[in-house]
């Protein structure tokens, strides 16, 4: 499991007034007091807006950036006192073209990178004619990568990621110019790592469809700090977007109106009323969704209703409520 | 570790020849013959094809050419070998590699150690190549005992390792590469008795050739190859030797250390 307390990372950044002039010192907090768990078998989603701290709080915990302070264990190993023996557990898979040597093959580049984590030869052939297999690039594994589309670097990142078959993924940005179908089958993938091989993942992404279909637990970061967590639905529902239902019908009679309003009173939902040339529209707004509450009380009154929808809530705005909310 | 330093050294060896097949090696080696040149129209047509007695006291009655080609080739040698090492964690930030060499638990030493093999290995294709055009520029090299050179060769890749070392803690920490690395070699040219005795130059310089192990290495090399001797008749030289490399080493490493997590503020803050 990996877990962390209360890590803080402060950036001390120059700050140049002229040439002549000495520089200042600005302090930068990229995280403050983050703590987190992510538990083999879940996909834990950490998101926030660029700047948020989502990028140093995943270089800290693959142990490449040592935090200002706060601690973080990887199965029970301290990450900052032992940055070489967690380094063998994670990997970290990041979006873009970059973290490859464009001058070798795919196949070199898998090679290189098995030795420098130690896996072994024979192991570690058999892992890259798989992992070439699943990233798609079985034609073009024999050619230099910088003859490659960015969809093909981008996929070979992720073949790279995957080379020390770590406990545990942090995917920043994962699906970063990834084509449709290829950003299916990883999404796939690393859902079967999670809960077919008891991998723990961290996910950043800004495609918010990403998190609601992968994450167990999202922890929304703003300026460095956790602000929220909890389950996508969860978050959802502390960011109290409510659910719309809008009704259709020919006329609304007052004893119907009427009705309405006091089933809206009991749930604490609003109701709007609007004419048009078709008849009458009925908005309730409320946190739950009273959709069969509203049928069985037109049915009742006799009404035909012609229309129903149901406006649920979007994760996208309940993040960017609760961030705002801060 | 050694898995790490085959993996470096071999990935070093194909970028290299598919980025530049043949141009690398023969600019290196054009410089060196150049040098070689100069050395010998110095001597054929300024000094006329003599040294002062001084010469001779200092160099144990070399022959000027053959000293001064042997200082260019050797000199091109630690140029080349300390140049790639040390550029080698810079080459990584411009190619942007850094971040996943680093998220690796692979062995730092194994990984320069492994840039320095492949490098000792074209180096050592480039001094043989400017000795040759030495010997048919005139040089004579009287001595070449096989064994012996060998382990001046063998000591001289310690040296020069951990002064590539030392060099890539400077780069790293001044981002700087250009100017550390020709600062460094136009001192090395200067003070380390490439093509002059270091005893020619001021006393209170000479120290200064002192503090750098090329002048020792360089020194037994001659030593070796003009006048026979074998290395163990030069215990106070292979001290110097050993001495300054444990130094520079020790030094380089806790630097370099410094240096990356500095680095890594820098480029991620």
């Amino acid at each position: 499991m990996v877990q962390s307390d209360r890590l803080c990372k402060v950036y001390r950044v120059k700050e140049k007034k002229g040439l002549f002039k000495p520089a200042s010192i600005k302090e930068v907090v990229a995280a403050k007091d983050l703590s987190l768990t992510i538990e083999p078998g879940h996909i834990v989603g950490l998101l926030g807006v660029n700047g948020a701290g989502k990028t140093t709080t995943i270089r800290m915990l693959a142990g490449i950036l040592e935090p200002t302070s706060g601690t973080f264990t990887i199965d029970g190993i301290d990450g900052v006192k032992h940055p070489r023996e967690i380094k063998k557990k994670v990997n970290v898979i990041t979006g873009g073209e970059r973290n490859i040597y464009w001058r070798l093959t795919a196949r070199e580049n898998l090679e290189y990178f098995g030795a420098l984590y130690g896996v072994p030869k024979a192991l570690l052939k058999e892992r890259i004619a798989a992992l070439i297999d699943l990233v798609g690039l079985d034609d073009s594994a024999d050619v230099p990568v910088e003859k490659y589309s960015k969809g093909m670097k981008q996929r070979l990142q992720i073949a790279r990621g995957l080379i020390n078959d770590p406990q545990y993924l942090f995917l920043d940005e994962p699906t970063l110019g990834l084509d449709i179908a290829i950003a299916k089958e990883l999404r796939a993938y690393v859902r079967d790592l999670a809960k077919e091989h008891e991998r723990g993942i961290l996910l950043t992404t800004h495609y918010i469809t990403e998190v609601e279909e992968l994450c167990d637990t999202v922890y929304l970061i703003n300026e460095g700090r956790v602000i929220k967590t909890g389950s996508p639905r969860e978050l959802i529902q502390l960011a109290q977007m409510g659910v719309g239902v809008r009704v259709h019908v020919d006329a609304l009679p007052a004893a119907a109106e009427g009705s309405i309003q006091a089933l809206a009173a009991r749930y604490d939902a609003s109701v709007e009323t609007a004419q048009d040339e078709q008849g009458v529209s009925i908005l309730i707004h409320g946190t739950e969704n009273l959709s069969t509450h509203c049928m069985k009380l037109l049915t009742d009154e006799g009404l035909l209703v012609k229309k129903l929808e149901i406006t649920e809530p979007k994760m996208e705005d309940a993040l960017m409520k609760l961030t705002m909310e801060g | 570790m050694f898995r790490v330093l085959l993996a470096t050294a071999k990935r070093n060896f194909i970028v290299s020849r598919r980025a530049y097949p043949w141009s690398f090696f023969v600019g290196r080696v054009i410089t060196g013959a150049y040098t070689v040149l100069i050395s010998l129209f110095l001597y054929a047509y300024l000094f006329q094809g003599q040294t002062n007695s001084l010469f001779s006291t200092y160099t144990d009655h070399a022959d000027y050419l053959a000293f001064a080609i042997l200082g260019a080739a050797f000199f091109t040698f630690a140029i080349a070998s300390i140049m790639n090492v040390s550029r080698t964690l810079m080459v990584e930030v411009w190619e942007g590699t850094l971040e996943t060499l680093l998220l690796s638990p692979s062995s730092r030493l194994g990984y320069m150690l492994g840039s320095l093999l492949e490098q000792i290995l074209r180096a050592t294709l480039e001094l043989a190549v400017i000795l040759l055009i030495g010997w048919v520029a005139g040089a004579r090299f009287p001595y070449l005992h096989p064994v012996q050179i060998l382990m001046v060769w063998v000591i001289s890749i310690f040296a020069l390792f951990s002064m590539s070392i030392t060099l890539a803690a400077l780069m790293l920490s001044t981002r700087d590469t250009y100017i550390s690395q020709n600062t460094l070699f136009i001192l090395m040219s200067l003070l380390c008795g490439v093509t002059f005795p270091i005893q020619y130059l001021p006393a209170w310089v000479q120290p200064l050739s002192h503090a750098v192990p090329f002048t020792a290495v360089l020194d037994l090399f001659r030593k070796v190859i003009l006048q026979g001797h074998t290395i163990g008749e030069h215990p106070g030289l292979l001290i110097e030797i050993f001495a300054l490399s444990a130094v520079y080493l020790t030094v380089g490493f806790l630097w370099l250390h410094r240096s990356e997590r500095r680095f890594l503020q820098k480029i991620f803050g």
